[in-house]
């Protein structure tokens, strides 16, 4: 018996073997780095970014603009924003801040940094500290107003917009205040609309601001319907620099706290070694010692199904006669086996037998063990243990009868008279 | 390919540089660096697939004992074969320990013993032996398993053997040895000898003691010896048993399967008749014949019976009763105990054996060995509330037709014992030396 034949496959035939599946695999990851490069697919698009191609950036704008030679400048902080404004005169800045990061006072520090100050879809803060006459109306818009309303040239150029964005809204300024701010209120809609899509005035410090509530005019979804190109292009368009400025987390008062600079640096490799090692416990446990061995087992019956079943069957039918009938047969044996009488002693000679060695009446006994129908379980369990009391009631009068000393009881049956 | 502990417990080692450095370096540095000893120990590890390996043991062991099996383990490389081997065996071969620590040195053998305790009866075969050979390092180990064919046949327990003295005394009470035995049916000749005391007078032979004394001798001369002729039970009777391997025989009743019992009175059964000088055939058979042993006599019978039961297990098929008249017939020419184990549970399923009997009952003497489930007798007896009235009654029904099954096989001129499991070999036993006393062979 040394004839042996190794069953593990060696490394190399598992690695052919499983050569399909690694191509594969390869081949999906390599695609879905090459589909991740290609598409810069963020999980949620930056609102008004300079160069977010998806429907809620503006990059379509900013590169129109580009394209019409105008030097445009894509600004990430306040300061840089700033930085980038080196003759304020002939320059636009176009401020959004979608995340709302902004404070009151470093919207005031935009006031006269440019001659032309776009406030793209302006929070509270921005609005209160530079133009406090107006007031942020309905959060969005809709629909498409076609009445300009004022005498900007970019408004009336464009003739009508979709207006998608925040609304603003002057009713509780009253009209010396708008007069002395120069407020116009373009694109204002109608009764219960959400208020003006676009309100052009001063700066406090000098220069136009705009403060576009309709976002959606500089969008890449949005800029193609209606005059919204008009509008967008006429707003931003008018010096020849413009600084694109969208608000970020770096603008946040207090400085840049990363989160990785709340816990020290070894906690992100521990974490890491603590996954390996892990991953080599789940190795190490989970490698075999060789294969399963199995074996064919018999099968086996149980005996007593059919019994069972059966008296399921007596239970759910409730067929109480056919079990107490089962019963009395038993019982007619074994006292007919108890009394030495022989397999083919009938009922009567049972019943006058038992009547004879327990002194019970003989329409009783029949009773019990012929007549009587359970009428219901109770019955059925009080006559099952009566019959029980009579066999045990035999049972002991034959054993006294057999222990009796000599002579023989005259009731008790002799089998071979009969 | 396998890693071990010490390998794991490298890598948790990790966390000191880790946390030292507090760099992802590190972190990649580490598992890089047990990567590369991992490799090192896999490369340096023996190959388990130069082992050549040998079985020895017995090829045979009885139910409830214990078996030593050895697998030698030559190790063919030129390193030193270290690490853990497994020795798998069917689980129901009961083999300890499942695993072992193994040391073999370069181009050395060494024996690795393992016990069967087996607790079914049947082919246990040896499936695979796997080795896992671990590095010097003690961090990777090379793993194969390897077919080496083996088997051992676990024979039945025979348990029943513990009743074969008394009755083995029974016989020699019915033989001539003890001259108890008087004339007639079923007994023949055996012998002559000097009469002693307590000899019944009625079987002095008067002719040989006239012979041996040569003649009438004169008055006052002494007494001539008187002889006397012994008898013995008729001896060379003829044996059949047949047991029913079909879809009854597969039922467990308290902790047995019918068939297991069948085989227990068969072998008690074949023991003493045997001893008796009768000659015992034996055939398992449901639809067609399973195991059969035919003219084998003393230690060569017990042998050869449990050598063909072992590997027998009971099939789901109806067994075919209408073809057993024939191979009766195929087995004995002359009037023979045809002991048939089989069931006798509900008229239903024991009609075609009903339909059969009178075929065999004509020619041989029949007698049909059935088991009772003692579960029956309990389920009976137990009338607490109103569900186990339920079953009582069933119970109750369920005997009564085996009554009425055995009523009428008897009633076809056959003998029927009824017994629990571990009863029926003694009853069966008992049963045949009464046919032996009363001469009805």
């Amino acid at each position: 018996m040394t004839s042996s034949e190794v069953v593990t496959p060696t490394v190399r035939r598992t690695l052919r073997r499983a050569l399909f599946w690694i191509v594969l695999a390869a081949l999906l990851l390599a695609f879905a780095a090459v589909y991740g490069l290609t598409t810069r697919s963020t999980t949620e698009a930056d609102r008004f970014s300079a160069d977010e191609a998806a429907p809620a950036g503006s990059r379509a704008l900013v590169q129109v603009l580009g394209d019409a030679g105008i030097d445009v400048v894509a600004a990430e902080t306040l300061d840089d924003a700033l930085a980038a404004i080196d003759d304020p005169a002939t320059t636009t800045l176009v401020a959004a801040d979608p995340r709302t990061v902004l404070t009151a006072e470093q919207w005031r520090e935009l006031d006269g940094a440019a001659a032309s100050l776009v406030l793209v879809e302006p929070p509270a803060p921005a609005v209160g500290s530079l133009a406090p006459a107006i007031a942020p109306g309905v959060p969005s818009l809709g629909g498409v107003r076609d009445e300009a309303g004022c005498s900007l040239p970019a408004a009336l150029r464009a003739g009508s917009i979709t207006a998608d964005g925040l609304g603003l809204d002057a009713s509780g300024a009253t009209a010396a205040d708008l007069g002395a701010a120069g407020v116009q209120l373009c694109f204002p809609g109608g009764e219960g609309e959400g208020g003006a899509a676009l309100v052009s005035l001063d700066q406090p410090a000098g220069g136009t601001l705009h403060l576009l509530g309709a976002g959606g005019v500089v969008q890449n979804g949005l800029i193609g319907r209606e005059g919204n190109a008009a509008l967008a292009l006429g707003l931003t368009g008018e010096h020849p620099r413009l600084v694109w400025y969208v608000a970020s987390t770096a603008d946040i008062a207090g400085g840049t706290t990363a989160l990785s600079e709340l816990y020290p640096g070894w906690v992100n490799p521990v974490a890491w070694l603590a996954l390996t090692v892990g991953l080599a416990a789940a190795v190490w446990r989970g490698r075999r010692l060789g294969p399963v061995v199995i074996e064919n087992l018999p099968v086996v019956v149980r005996t007593t199904e059919t019994m069972e079943g059966r008296a399921r069957l007596y239970a759910r039918e409730g067929s109480r006669l056919r079990a107490l009938d089962a019963l009395r047969v038993g019982t007619l044996r074994r006292l007919a086996e108890g009394l030495a009488l022989g397999s083919a002693a009938g009922l009567d000679d049972i019943v006058t037998a038992v009547s004879g060695i327990t002194g019970r009446d003989r329409a009783g006994l029949r009773a019990l063990l012929v007549d009587r129908e359970p009428r219901d379980d109770g019955e059925l369990v009080a006559l099952s243990d009566e019959l029980l009391e009579l066999e045990r009631l035999v049972q002991r009068r034959v054993a006294l009868a057999d222990d009796g000393p000599g002579e023989r009881p005259a009731d008790r049956p002799d089998p071979t008279t009969r | 390919m396998a890693v071990t502990g010490w390998f794991v417990a490298l890598v948790a080692l990790g966390v000191v540089p880790v946390v030292l450095l507090a760099n992802g370096w590190a972190y990649v540095g580490w598992v890089g660096l047990c990567l590369v000893l991992l490799a090192v120990d896999a490369a340096l590890a023996a190959s388990p697939r130069a082992a050549s390996l040998a079985r020895s043991g017995p090829d045979r062991v009885r139910l409830t004992e214990q078996a030593e099996v050895t697998l030698l383990v030559t190790n063919g490389s030129r390193r030193r074969l270290r690490g853990v081997i497994r020795d798998a065996w069917e689980p129901s071969a009961g083999a300890t320990p499942r695993r072992q620590k193994l040391d073999v040195p370069a181009g050395e053998r060494r024996a690795v013993r393992s016990v069967l305790r087996p607790w079914r009866r049947g082919e246990r075969r040896a499936a695979m032996v796997t080795i896992r050979a671990i590095g010097p390092m003690r961090l990777a180990g090379r793993q194969a398993s390897i077919l080496v064919p083996g088997g051992i046949r676990v024979l039945p327990e025979f348990a029943a053997r513990r009743h074969l003295p008394s009755r083995l005394a029974r016989l020699r009470e019915l033989d001539g040895r003890t001259s108890l035995m008087v004339r007639g049916q079923g007994t023949e000749f055996d012998s002559l000898r000097e009469y002693v005391r307590g000899d019944d007078v009625r079987s002095i032979d008067w002719r040989a003691t006239a012979r041996r004394a040569g003649g009438p001798g004169p008055a006052g001369s002494p007494a001539p010896t008187l002889m006397v002729r012994t008898w013995r039970p008729e001896r060379d009777r003829h044996v059949v048993v047949i047991v029913d391997s079909g879809r009854t025989a597969a039922a467990r009743i308290a902790d047995e399967t019918r068939i297991d019992t069948a085989f227990e009175s068969t072998l008690l059964l074949s023991a003493l008749a045997d001893r008796a000088g009768d000659r015992v055939d034996v055939a398992v058979f449901d639809r067609r014949v399973r195991g059969r042993v035919q003219g084998a006599r003393g230690a060569d019978l017990l042998a050869k019976l449990v050598d063909t039961m072992a590997p027998i297990d009971p099939e789901l098929l109806e067994t075919d009763w209408t073809a057993v008249p024939s191979l009766v017939r195929s087995m004995t020419a002359q009037r023979s105990l045809v002991v048939l184990c089989t069931p006798l549970e509900s008229p239903g399923s024991t009609r075609q054996l009903l339909a059969m009997l009178p075929q065999l009952t004509r020619t041989h003497l029949v007698l049909v060995a059935a088991v009772t489930d003692p579960a029956l007798l309990e389920a009976a007896a137990d009338r607490s509330d109103r569900a186990s009235v339920y079953r009582a009654a069933a119970a109750e029904r369920a005997m009564l037709d085996a009554q009425r099954v055995a009523a009428a096989v008897q009633r076809l001129g056959a003998d029927v014992v009824t017994a629990a499991p571990l009863e029926l070999p003694p009853a069966v036993a008992d049963r045949y030396l009464v046919y032996k006393a009363a001469g009805r062979l």
